[in-house]
């Protein structure tokens, strides 16, 4: 597992957003935040409620500069039809079949080979800003997801439930 | 079609039950005959020997019934103590019943998007997923296979079948040829149960019978030599 304030491991990945396949690098997120959502498996029961999260969601990311890329070991095939299937997403699908990108994480369980429901936050200087991996059958909550991307924004210090415009703290002791 | 499928569900429940037919009365001959083997052999007494018998159809049926009712009933409240917490489970965790079906089809070869695209629409009835999970992920069939009492009585009475069989040489014919009557019999009973259970359960007769009447051989071989054994020791030790 990675840990906090190192640089996040480079990628390049082909992707599927809005229907149409391109590749996906780190760097197409450079100056911006990233939020990296890894999902166990296209075409399974809890993933698609969170990827629907997101996508409902995705307004409010992009408002925070936030961009979110989803990645699993599934084909570029099968995200395409697993995001038909969901309706279309907006937000890229990452394909990560080798699972190399999940091992440079660390996220990748290495039992089934698939991911961890794990979800890491790269700063616009490309350093790990935030990451949480959630248990199998538990599913993530996105609000608190974009909350976490608006704290770390913030630069300050953040009480538990922080929301934006409620008071922070002085951000000397944020390290 | 579906009422074909229907009758042939009811016609296996019924079935089912041969599995206590065919145990008591293979029980039932398969201790008797030995048995009476043995004592005939050793006691050369018909009385002792009718006595044994009936006494050993009476105690080894009611025996054979408890035990087949019991172990049914047990089995019938595992079952419904599964079902119980599999209703629960779909009720309380609809997504672990899902995931469980998904994998479990996906795992007999299904591709996973044609097994998602099943379970959602399964999903859309929560009692219909849930009993497709426990047929298929935890294998508990629907049919209705454990009655306990039914089960008991039908073991007690093809128990107390078996043991007639190789008894009733002993009341009927001569002494010096009841124990070649039973055995004939015996032999005789057990490879017809074989031929029955072999067109119940599309076995080969011949090879069904056979493997019932060789059973039967051996059974009431060892009871012949065991009997030849203790007429011998008490021969040894001055009992008459």
């Amino acid at each position: 597992m990675l840990t906090l304030n190192v640089s996040a491991p480079a990628f390049s990945l082909e992707g599927v957003c809005s229907g149409a396949q391109r590749r996906y690098q780190l760097a197409d997120a450079q100056g911006r935040w990233l939020v990296l959502f890894f999902y166990p498996a296209d075409f399974t029961f809890l993933c698609p409620t969170e990827i629907l999260g997101f996508q409902q969601h995705r307004a409010e990311f992009e408002a925070n500069s936030a961009m979110v890329f989803a990645i699993s070991v599934d084909g570029v095939e099968s995200h395409k039809e697993w995001a038909r299937e969901l309706g279309g997403i907006d937000f890229p699908l990452l394909s990560d079949p080798g699972a190399q990108v999940c091992r440079a994480y660390g996220v990748l369980n290495e039992q089934d080979q698939r991911a961890h429901r794990a979800t890491v936050i790269v700063s616009r200087q490309g350093e790990i800003a935030y990451l949480v991996v959630s248990p199998m059958n538990v599913g993530r909550s996105v609000g608190e997801t974009l909350r976490v991307v608006q704290a770390l924004q913030s630069g300050r210090l953040c009480p538990a439930d922080w929301r934006p415009g409620q008071p922070t703290g002085e951000p000397s002791l944020r390290r | 079609m579906a009422t074909a499928l229907a009758e042939r569900k009811v016609k296996l429940e019924r079935r089912i039950r041969v599995r206590e037919f065919v145990f008591g009365v293979q029980d039932g001959l398969l201790s008797t005959v030995g048995l009476l083997s043995g004592i005939s052999t050793a006691t050369q007494s018909r009385r002792i020997v009718l006595l044994t018998g009936v006494a050993a159809a009476v105690t080894g049926g009611i025996s054979m019934a408890t035990g087949s009712f019991l172990s049914s009933q047990t089995e019938k409240e595992i079952f419904e103590k599964e079902l119980m917490d599999q209703e629960s489970l779909a009720r309380h965790e609809p997504y672990l019943a899902e995931e469980a079906l998904l994998e479990s089809l996906t795992s007999d070869g299904l591709d996973r998007p044609s097994a998602y695209r099943v379970v959602k629409t399964l999903a859309k009835r929560q009692d219909l997923l849930l009993r497709t999970v426990q047929e298929k992920v935890l294998g508990l069939g629907s049919a209705d296979l454990s009655h306990p009492v039914k089960a008991a009585a039908v073991m007690y009475l093809s128990f107390v079948l078996g043991c007639i069989v190789p008894l009733l040489p002993y009341a009927l014919a001569a002494p010096g040829s009841a124990l070649l009557i039973s055995w004939l019999l015996s032999v005789a009973a057990l490879l017809g149960v074989g031929v029955f259970k072999g067109s119940v359960t599309g076995k080969p007769l011949l090879v069904s019978g056979l493997e019932f009447a060789g059973i039967a051989m051996g059974a009431a071989l060892v009871g012949w030599l065991v009997g030849k054994l203790f007429a011998g020791l008490g021969a040894l030790a001055g009992v008459a």
